[in-house]
């Protein structure tokens, strides 16, 4: 079967990161998350393992903002020293699976696409400013990269004896400083390059999408998981 | 303006910001088949000349530029004349890895032309042909990940000329480069001046770009002090070593063993790689306590694979490693065989250079006074961010991390990567001391200088395999493949 049409990829991930803000009943964002999370990773894990770790340490991030900010009602489970109570359980809940379905859409347009018909596609047939193409093409240019940064920096801080898995806070921290530091440096002369090489002058050429059964199945599938909440009567 | 002249100008002022002026009072032409290097010390303003040159510090970095620039009968400082630069030039910067924007080296190439609006299928030809010329077709939809460091550096070369500009800009070309690679960067830009273009190259390491008739400008604090030809006289190869430039042979100095050492770290049939990909295989090394020793390879030959598997980072494939005497599971020598990257920032863990050494001291138990002992400019920077200090005190600062951890081998992956000469040798002096104090070194480099000035033995890693090579050999060597002599250096 051939790869979707980066243009709809785009549109199905985009609609689901904005069904995963608009919808707030548990079974809604079970709906889009679960689907979402299983095909994603499915497609889009040999490429961005790293989304993965992210949204694992973004859940552990949200629990704990949750446990100090949100821990209030019946007592749900004691662990020791810490008892949580169903408001930490719910928020957690409800934002991790939100998390889930954009990282899952996420996930299957980086793993649906091919990353150099992102800039040329989004650009020729949804029309989107080049500056928004041109980043998410290298967004994914940047991927391995950081995949490899995130290597480096966790042997680097294993020698200077911090633990192997980053969950509190202050390990988180010293993680994301050097990856979003060196993040930082590399875009600034990336910018600086394609400047050089003419990005400003980029004049698009404009063709309509290519709409054909892979594209209309997963329109298809988009739909049921907007209309689907509705017939059931969930609230959103 | 007259087009055969393709690079002019001469700028009064310039600085980032609404900060002080960087550079002051520089100026130069260069016609076509020409090629200007401009050569100083790290942090002399040569870096910052090419991007006021440009147009690229007024119209992209917030910056200001008093004076004038035209290349090619443009003026880059205008906005509308910054628009049309791209047709006019070819910039590689110093690391391809910020360089490359697209996944592909077709996509890479193929991007400067639809950024110019040339249509699809001059696209296509065009592309196709320029990764043919650079050896690079086979690849052409291999993910750049996947590229050696001289392939990347190939391609920022294709997709920097596609468009065949009249001028070509290089902002230190040779950084990260092995040898082999040199070799191809000077290939290339003899080729492009044998076809009528102007050449535009910033570089500390000068010695590789010293074509007679080659015109050198010499910058220190942000001015240029002075104009030279090559080839150069032994007082003008003097006078450039002493300001950090490096403009003459690597010297190969009587590097003293340490004399009745016990043995620190010891590899014996050593097979190291990937799970099923075996980059080397029956590796026998040994390391003396206060010794320095180099391990040379091209890029890609597995040296830092080899480096990571004795830090502990990686597991050997087969055979074993011996630290101070006894065997040793991977996970026992991390953090006491400490392997310093070559990207020292991905040791740092705090938002400044301060809470650096605070975090070192609470691992190590080590007085924050005994770790900025250590630190000569601690002083002056301790409020910086450890990733805007100079890249001499980045690599420095990961040096004393590594020691204070109380490693007794310290692991240097390509230690002199983007040094100068003056920064190089500050370096070479704390290597020396703290091999006073026991420690012992094994570095990963291309670098002739680290070999000659620095150890006083050197393996090759070469084809899979490691053998010891003489250490002036070696400096032969790294010499050799870059395309320079002993004699001619």
């Amino acid at each position: 079967m051939r790869r979707p049409s980066t243009s709809i990829l785009f549109i199905y991930g985009l609609a689901i990161t904005l069904l995963a803000f608009i919808y707030r009943d548990p079974y809604s964002l079970l709906l889009i998350s679960i689907p979402n999370a299983v095909a994603g990773i499915y497609l889009g894990y040999r490429r961005a393992k790293l989304i993965v770790v992210l949204l694992l340490l973004s859940i552990w991030g949200t629990f704990l903002n949750a446990y100090f900010l949100a821990n209030h009602g019946q007592v749900v489970a004691v662990l020791g020293p810490l008892v949580i109570r169903e408001g930490a359980v719910r928020a957690t809940a409800q934002i991790g699976l939100r998390l889930l379905a954009i990282a899952g859409a996420a996930l299957i347009f980086i793993g649906g696409a091919e990353p150099e018909q992102i800039i040329r596609d989004l650009e020729a047939e949804l029309r989107l400013p080049k500056t928004i193409t041109f980043s998410l093409a290298y967004a994914l240019r940047l991927i391995p990269l950081l995949r490899r940064d995130y290597s480096e920096i966790m042997f680097c801080r294993r020698q200077r004896g911090y633990r192997r898995i980053a969950y509190l806070p202050g390990d988180i921290k010293t993680l994301l400083l050097p990856l979003l530091s060196i993040a930082y440096q590399r875009a600034i002369w990336a910018g600086i390059t394609v400047e050089l090489r003419g990005f400003r002058k980029r004049r698009p050429r404009y063709r309509r999408p290519r709409i054909g059964l892979v594209e209309a199945l997963l329109l298809s599938w988009l739909a049921l998981q907007v209309v689907l909440p509705i017939m059931a009567g969930w609230t959103m | 303006m007259n087009e055969a002249v393709l690079l002019k100008y001469s700028i009064r002022g310039a600085g980032y910001g609404e900060g002080p002026a960087i550079i002051e009072d520089v100026a130069a032409d260069l016609g076509e088949g020409g090629l200007l290097v401009l050569a100083g010390p790290s942090g002399s303003g040569k870096t910052t000349t090419l991007l006021a040159i440009t147009g690229v510090l007024n119209n992209l970095l917030y910056g200001w530029v008093e004076g004038e620039s035209w290349i090619a009968g443009i003026n880059p400082l205008s906005p509308e004349g910054f628009d049309e630069i791209p047709t006019r030039i070819g910039a590689v910067l110093q690391d391809p890895d910020k360089q490359l924007a697209m996944p592909t080296p077709y996509s890479e190439v193929a991007f400067t032309l639809e950024n110019l609006g040339y249509p699809e299928h001059v696209i296509r030809e065009k592309t196709v042909e320029m990764l043919e010329r650079l050896g690079l077709r086979d690849k052409m939809y291999a993910h750049v990940e996947d590229l050696s460091g001289g392939e990347k550096r190939r391609l920022t070369f294709a997709s920097a000329v596609v468009h065949d500009p009249p001028l070509l800009l290089l902002d230190e070309p040779s950084a990260s480069m092995d040898p082999w690679g040199i070799r191809e960067v000077r290939g290339f830009i003899s080729d492009w001046r044998r076809r009528g273009k102007g050449v535009l190259v910033v570089e500390h390491k000068l010695r590789y770009f010293l074509w007679d008739g080659a015109r050198i400008q010499v910058y220190r604090g942000g001015r240029v002090v002075r104009e030279l030809e090559a080839p150069l006289s032994r007082g003008e190869i003097r006078f450039l070593e002493e300001i950090g430039v490096d403009a003459g042979p690597p010297r190969i100095r009587r590097v003293k063993p340490p004399t009745g050492s016990s043995r620190v770290l010891e590899a014996r049939g050593l097979v190291i790689g990937y799970g099923e990909n075996i980059v080397a295989r029956d590796i026998d090394l040994y390391l003396d306590r206060g010794e320095a020793v180099a391990i040379i390879g091209r890029n890609g030959a597995g040296k830092t694979t080899l480096l990571k598997t004795l830090a502990g980072g990686l597991d050997p494939l087969d055979g074993e490693v011996l630290l101070l005497g006894e065997k040793t599971f991977s996970r026992q020598r991390i953090g006491r065989v400490f392997y310093v990257p070559q990207t020292p920032d991905y040791l740092f863990v705090a938002p400044s250079l301060e809470g650096e050494v605070r975090e070192i001291a609470g691992k190590t138990g080590k007085p924050v006074d005994w770790i900025t002992r250590y630190i000569p400019w601690y002083g002056e920077a301790r409020k910086t961010s450890p990733y805007r200090l100079s890249h001499g005190q980045r690599r420095w600062l990961s040096i004393i991390i590594a020691y204070s951890y109380g490693a007794p081998v310290i692991l240097l992956d390509e230690p002199s990567s983007g040094l100068d000469l003056r920064l190089f040798r500050r370096l070479a002096g704390l290597v020396g001391k703290l091999r006073g104090e026991g420690v012992s070194f094994l570095i990963s480099t291309h670098d002739p200088r680290v070999v000659g000035e620095m150890c006083s033995r050197a393996y090759i890693l070469d084809r899979g395999r490691l053998r010891e090579i003489d250490r002036y050999r070696a400096v032969e060597l790294l010499e050799e493949e870059a395309g320079l002599s002993l004699e001619e250096a």
